[in-house]
């Protein structure tokens, strides 16, 4: 022991033990522990775990070749495009969603706008009649082709006729049988 | 038997000259989505982090592994990059958190393979137990590796930060998370660990310690 420095180990040691070094201090007693065998040897019966501290536990293994070092960077910089490529593929792909499900709404809504004109054009039912139908459940295009309303022969069964008021309407006709097993 | 430290003063590594300043403004300019900037920013970092790692994680596959990670967490994140803080604290702080994830996920095998270090190990200092000691930089990494198994994932990181990465309480705290005191308390009892470890499992790399020596608390 001869340096300044040495006679201030113990002061020094027992400093970092309540980690109360400054950072003037810390680099002055790793430098000398790097210099002085003696204090080197009484700092580690002192505390073994500055086996591991300071310099001692630098890794030269640990820093990367410089051909490792541009690999290494390479490979990120290749996974963050290749993120990033997936984020732009996630985008779109949800763009595509969009504009389809935009697609469908106008399309659900012209639809909705032509079925609601389509009903609006029919003349509404007069209060009394109903649409046509008949006994035999056929579509209403098949009524013009009914036998006539006099074969109805169903007991019980009332027939409501409702003749057309200009030429080209139908005939409509009801049929109503409490009896018929529809 | 004697024992010496190994001090070997740290080389200037290449790749990791960036100052703070530049960093805070290569990260400004990899947030505006310059990929030159971010290039040069994984570039001056890569050696720290990976040693850093290495150290929290015992293995330097792994290590490799997770410092790709973090840079690319780094990456998705500078939008969200305070430039009030520094660039490394952010960048130790993410690195630090995936190091605890992969502790965590891999808890068991850590532990299994340290114990069968302690066998290999003990067998081959059989052969010269007289020879002074020069401990090589591996032989103490796997000392280490093989006693932090004690300490928990936050003394761990305390400790790599504090003591091996020489970084200020200060700093330790704010990648951790946490106040300084707590830092301290992290520090004082991840030391008093791998000392109990140490002289449990390394008795010969352990030299009988004086009264009261390393005890002191924070």
């Amino acid at each position: 022991m001869n340096s300044p420095v040495c006679s201030r180990l113990d002061d020094l040691l027992e400093k970092r033990d309540g980690d109360r070094l400054s950072l003037s201090e810390e680099r002055l007693l790793a430098g000398h522990l790097a210099s002085c065998d003696a204090c080197a040897a009484e700092a580690l019966r002192h505390d073994p775990v500055l086996l591991f501290s300071r310099d001692a536990a630098r890794s030269a293994p640990d820093i990367l070749s410089v051909e490792a070092r541009e690999r290494f960077v390479g490979d990120v910089l290749a996974a963050t495009t290749a993120a990033r490529a997936g984020r732009r593929h996630v985008v779109s792909r949800t763009g595509i969603g969009l504009r389809i499900a935009a697609s469908l709404l106008l399309a659900v809504s012209v639809a909705g706008v032509w079925y609601a004109r389509e009903r609006g054009a029919s003349p509404p039912p007069e209060e009394g009649t109903f649409p046509v139908a008949d006994a035999a459940g056929t579509s209403p295009e098949q009524v013009e082709t009914l036998p006539a309303v006099e074969n109805v022969r169903a007991a019980g069964a009332v027939v409501y006729q409702f003749p057309a008021s200009r030429p080209g309407e139908p005939t409509v006709v009801f049929v109503v049988d409490r009896n018929a097993d529809i | 038997m004697a024992i010496h430290l190994v001090h070997v003063r740290r080389a200037p590594r290449e790749g990791t000259t960036i100052e703070p300043r530049d960093e805070r403004r290569l990260a400004e300019l990899a947030k505006a989505g310059d990929e030159d900037a971010f290039a040069e920013l994984v570039r001056g970092r890569t050696d720290s982090v990976v040693a850093f790692l290495r150290r929290m994680l015992g293995n330097t596959e792994d290590a490799r592994d997770v410092a790709q990670l973090t840079f690319l967490r780094v990456w998705e994140n500078l939008p969200r990059y305070d430039p009030t803080f520094a660039f490394s604290t952010w960048l130790y702080r993410i690195a630090g958190n995936l190091a605890i994830d992969a502790l965590r996920a891999r808890g068991t095998r850590a532990r299994t393979l340290a114990e069968s270090f302690r066998v290999v190990r003990g067998g081959l200092l059989a052969t010269e137990p007289e020879a002074p000691l020069r401990l090589s930089q591996e032989e103490i990494r796997r000392v280490f590796d093989a006693c932090a198994t004690v300490l928990s994932e936050k003394q761990r990181i305390v400790f790599v930060l504090r003591e091996l990465e020489e970084k200020e309480s200060r700093e330790v705290a704010e990648i951790v998370g946490c106040r300084e005191s707590t830092v301290r308390n992290h520090l004082f009892q991840a030391r008093r660990l791998l000392r109990e470890e140490l002289r449990r499992r390394f008795p010969e790399y352990a030299p009988a310690a004086r009264p009261g020596a390393g005890e002191a608390r924070a």
